[in-house]
């Protein structure tokens, strides 16, 4: 309701605003200039389709919409309007009317000294048909039927029975509603203040699953649609000054996301009753907390000699979250232990500055330094705490981890172009980490970079990059948890040699022909990680031509390949002890090879009036993907000989659109469009021949699996211009 | 020995083929119209918004005398031609803006010599003939930025006379285009299964520009908002701020150490099938390091089946519950 009212202020303020000083403004009279500008006036622009839309579909049809409404029905669609004036401009688009997907925007300038705009959009995520025991009943809870619980607990009833009796569909699926508002006043030709308010509202539900412990019975996944229903309020105010020698302006944002439900409650179908050792009847977590952020920031450069320029930017900003804290557990039949403060208390500073500094002081020399600075210093208390969830007895008091962290990055780069069409570059950075509650708090990273670009020429652009660099720290192995392998090295902050070459070839013999490809080749080494992420290998290629004969016709095909190569190593153990010291043992180590390849089409022809009065466009897109994870281990392993996957994870994606127009009048077209989108898939994990039964060892899924689809959707339409 | 030969051979072919690229376009750049280094440079416009004024000042011509000849060069109908914008071109001198003086080049009989022409400038002075004026808010940091540092200029994507988009004035119908033409391998994630709503497939719901400044920006990547990775993300999906009581370092780290932000064929855009992913991190005793093979999935195990570590450990970017230290809660 209120992103309505919001939606509603903000055009009525923008359009309103418009169309009374255009109905106030008088009639320019057109002057003929000796030297000035030709006429500012422009002809009212006004585009718009509406027609009728079906679809059939087999298969998913959630994930076919997933992102988009593509339900049946009439639509109007691709509304835009522009009016011009010497003195005001006003536009107003408007998509998908009236659908989940739809989009409005609404601009009124008065040229040169303000300009307001309004940008409302609506995105839906449908991720399933879903079929499941819960029912909402709203503030966050997810009941199921006593019947259930009370069957279940007493073995009257099983869970596949209770599904087959009390489940009822329910669409997983959310929406995100964003209404923005723009404003910028120019108070003078130097000065601007300007203004952001957006307000992003998200409801609907969300796929997520939950547990109540580890033991049988308590170790069963409840997989469920849990309650969206929050808001992020955004706003940014910044006066800026800028000229010809330099700029500067000072802002502040603001953001706070507010989660309306705190709390998420949701009954355990297997337990009507608590109990100390089987479970409890009802389970209660904590969603997104409500949090705020705050940023002061000041940016400027300055204009010096010999087309230089230095530049400096500096914010401070606080991230803030303090939302109360639950109870341990809810379930009456255990001990719930007193937390050791009501609140979060939770809470970053951030401060980050850039300074940087280029010039070109002689028309072939050019080079660029930049020092970047990036604190994140958390200041949340360390929280102790006794775990409690559901059966799990009172464990070792755990202490949380406020991670800081901090990065400071220097950039230089140079280039040299002794030619016209060919500049050679060369650049090196540092950047320096430092990080708490990792294994490794700090580490340098070099990196060395050279590249040629030949640009400029209208017959041939070619790019070529090599990168190397090198990431370096000691760990301390401290940091790792105690049940953690100690040669375990996490991969983003492991000693990593990366080595990159990309080019790209851009190769145009005729103005209406041009052939394109580029290749790109990396390889990360992590030199010191034993246990982990080791190798990492990213490689491929796209080909392709555009050819453009004249404004009438065009055409272009790519082809692209990508190849990513994985290599991780680990060690399946129980936790060391005095009678098992598995933990120990190296054969018991395993590894796995990921090799991920994709190729991706996309043509297109566009035949534009080449038939009169015709417009057809053509488009085609696939890809095509297939992942092949294989285990292996040791020569001398004393673990099983890993199983290979009978499905590795494949999928296609192919969508093709025709879409023709023929204008009966100058003003007037009749249309037609034809999509066709097909969807195929296999994957060992979300099959839906596995995951069909939904009542699973240890699980109750709600049916989300990655089922195929082919669909086919149809649209008649009139455009109609003015 | 012969396999030392074909490595060998190998890069000297590639060094050879980079040498001869090098000299064609050196050849090339020995043979076209020298550099337009002594053209006459624009002035600071200094009439007042409302007057455009051209032929006053010594040098200058008028549009008028321009379009006479180059009518095709229009630029009215755009943002440029706005003369009651001070900033805009049409408010100042006109054409000449952005050309400089044209009285040289009318006496000279359109001689192109004495007339600044982008095309036939270095990238980086047609660039500064627009940074004169596109110098704040959205294009303040593209001096010293990583397009500008590899010869992408202003013309490269944005055409002032013939754009072929409804906004920004590039040169081609949708910024997807634009960038494609280096981006090619990055557009194409996008097409994969996991994405968000980005590009022509999507209706162009989300742009590269939604999150990518081209122009240059305070953060990495070019991020549009934020000073890190994690602060630009959370710009939109600010449930994932925090901070939680209950952190997971990697997302302080970096949301693009388990995402690929531009698409991937993995549930959630990762970059990595769960459980692998996580193990890549994680090899602690027990289930953490289990092997999860076609074992584990005949036997139907909630650790691999539909979203695997996540079905459990679903509060993976944080927690804020008492219990939550294994992100249970």
């Amino acid at each position: 309701m209120r992103t309505r009212m919001i939606v509603l202020s903000g055009v009525l303020l923008v359009a309103s605003a418009g169309f009374a000083q255009a109905q106030d403004a008088k009639p320019t009279t057109p002057q003929v200039p000796t030297q000035s500008a030709a006429p500012t006036i422009s002809p009212k622009v006004g585009t718009v389709d509406f027609g009728y839309r079906g679809d059939s579909f087999t298969g998913d049809q959630a994930r076919y919409n997933r992102q988009r409404d593509l339900v049946d029905g009439a639509f109007l669609d691709k509304f835009r309007f522009s009016r011009e004036t010497e003195n005001q401009y006003f536009r107003a688009e408007a998509y998908r009317v009236g659908y989940d997907d739809q989009r409005y925007l609404v601009r009124f300038d008065e040229i040169g000294k303000f300009v307001a705009k309004f940008d409302f959009v609506q995105n839906p995520l449908y991720q399933a048909h879903a079929f499941g025991l819960y029912t909402n009943t709203g503030g966050g809870v997810l009941a199921v039927n006593d019947a259930v619980q009370a069957g279940i607990q007493n073995g009257t009833l099983t869970q596949a029975q209770a599904l087959a009796q009390y489940g009822q569909n329910f669409d997983i699926r959310t929406k995100r509603s964003v209404a923005a508002f723009n404003a910028m006043y120019s108070a003078s030709r130097d000065l601007d203040f300007k203004v952001n308010v957006r307000n992003t509202e998200r409801s609907g539900n969300n796929l997520q699953s939950l547990v109540f412990g580890s033991s049988p019975g308590n170790a069963t996944v409840l997989d469920m649609g849990v309650p969206q229903n929050d808001r992020t309020t955004d706003v940014k105010a910044q006066l800026e000054y800028a000229n010809r020698v330099g700029m500067l302006a000072v802002g502040y944002n603001a953001s706070w996301y507010n989660q309306n439900n705190p709390t998420f409650k949701w009954d355990n179908p297997l337990r009507l009753a608590d109990s100390a050792t089987a479970g409890p009847a009802f389970g209660q977590t904590a969603l997104w907390p409500t949090n705020t952020a705050n940023t002061f920031n000041v940016n400027g450069s300055y204009k010096l000699p010999l087309h230089s320029r230095v530049m400096g930017a500096i914010s401070y900003g606080t991230w803030d979250q303090n939302q109360t804290l639950l109870p341990n557990t809810v379930n009456t039949a255990l001990v719930s232990n007193p937390l050791e403060r009501p609140t979060a208390e939770a809470k970053a500073d951030i401060t980050s500055g850039l300074v940087g500094f280029s010039s070109r002081p002689v028309q072939p020399v050019y080079f660029t330094a930049r020092y970047r600075y990036y604190d994140y210093a958390n200041k949340t208390p360390v929280f102790t705490n006794t775990a409690t969830v559901a059966d799990y007895a009172p464990g070792a008091l755990e202490e949380s981890e406020p991670a800081s962290m901090k990065r400071q990055t220097l950039d230089l780069d140079g280039s040299f172009s002794p030619f016209k069409y060919v500049g050679f570059n060369a650049g090196y950075s540092y950047e320096s980490d430092d990080r708490t509650f990792r294994v490794i708090p700090h580490n340098t990273e070099n990196t060395a970079r050279l590249s040629i670009d030949s640009t400029g020429n209208q017959y041939i652009t070619a790019r070529l990059k090599w990168e190397y660099s090198t990431r370096s720290g000691a760990a301390d192995e401290g940091f790792l948890p105690d049940s953690e392998q100690p040669k375990m090295r996490q991969f983003d902050v492991a000693n990593r040699d990366r080595n990159r070459v990309t080019a790209l070839f851009t190769v145009t013999p005729v103005s209406y022909f041009d052939v394109n490809a580029s290749v790109f080749d990396g390889h990360d080494k992590y030199p010191d990680t034993y246990f982990g992420l080791r190798d990492f290998k990213n490689n491929g290629y796209t080909i392709g031509f555009d050819v453009i004969p004249n404004a009438k016709v065009s055409g272009g095909l790519n082809y692209g390949y990508e190849k990513n190569d994985a290599f991780q190593w680990s060690r399946t153990a129980n936790p060391l002890s005095a009678t098992d010291v598995t933990f120990l043992d190296p054969r018991r180590d395993w590894n796995l090879t990921t090799l991920d390849k994709v190729t991706t089409w996309s043509a297109y022809v566009d035949c534009l009036k080449m038939v009169q009065k015709t417009e057809i466009r053509l488009s085609y897109d696939l890809s095509d993907g297939n992942s092949n994870q294989n285990y292996a281990v040791t020569a001398n392993a004393t673990i099983p000989t890993p199983t290979p996957y009978l499905l590795q994870p494949k999928n296609k994606v192919q969508v093709a659109k025709l879409d023709g127009k023929y204008f009966i009048r100058p003003n007037i077209a009749l249309g037609a469009a034809i999509w066709y989108e097909e969807y195929s898939v296999q994957d060992f994990a979300l099959d839906p021949a596995t995951l069909a039964p939904q009542v699973l060892p240890f699980a109750i899924y709600t049916g989300y699996t990655y089922a195929p689809y082919k669909a086919t959707t149809g649209f008649v339409r009139v455009t109609y211009l003015w | 020995m012969g396999r030392v030969t074909r490595t060998l051979g190998a890069t000297a072919t590639i060094t050879g083929a980079v040498a001869v690229w090098i000299a064609v376009m050196a050849t090339m750049s020995a043979l076209a119209a020298p550099r337009q280094n002594g053209a006459p440079a624009a002035k600071a416009p200094t009439t007042s918004a409302t007057t455009p004024v051209a032929s006053t000042q010594a040098g200058y011509v008028g549009e008028e005398t321009c379009l006479g000849c180059h009518e095709d060069k229009k630029y009215h109908g755009t943002a440029h031609a706005r003369a009651k914008n001070p900033r805009t071109p049409a408010a100042a001198q006109g054409c000449e803006s952005c050309h400089g003086p044209g009285q040289a080049h009318v006496d000279g009989g359109g001689d192109k010599a004495k007339i600044r022409n982008p095309k036939a400038i270095s990238v980086a002075e047609s660039s500064e003939i627009c940074l004169s004026c596109h110098n704040r808010s959205e294009h303040n940091n593209f001096e010293g930025g990583k397009h500008e540092s590899r010869n992408v200029g202003c013309v490269t994507c944005h055409s002032v006379h013939a754009p072929k988009s409804e906004k920004a004035q590039l040169k081609t119908e949708t910024v997807e285009e634009t960038c494609k033409s280096c981006h090619q391998n990055v557009v194409n994630k996008v097409h994969r299964s996991s994405h968000m709503p980005v590009g022509t497939l999507s209706d162009n719901k989300l742009e590269c520009t939604t999150c990518h400044n081209p122009h240059g920006s305070q953060n990495v990547k070019m991020l549009r908002e934020g000073n890190s990775i994690t602060e630009a993300c959370a710009s939109c999906h600010a449930e994932k701020r925090g901070p939680f009581l209950w952190e997971h370092v990697a997302v302080r780290e970096g949301c693009t150490s388990c995402h690929d932000a531009h698409g991937s064929n993995n549930e959630r855009m990762l970059v990595a099938k769960v459980p692998m992913l996580c193990q890549r991190c994680h090899v602690s005793s027990r289930h953490p390091a289990t092997v999860y093979d076609q074992t584990q999935v005949a036997n139907k195990s909630n650790r691999v089946m539909s979203r695997g570590c996540v079905n459990c450990h679903s509060q993976i970017h944080g927690s804020n519950h008492p219990s939550g230290n294994f992100f249970l809660r």
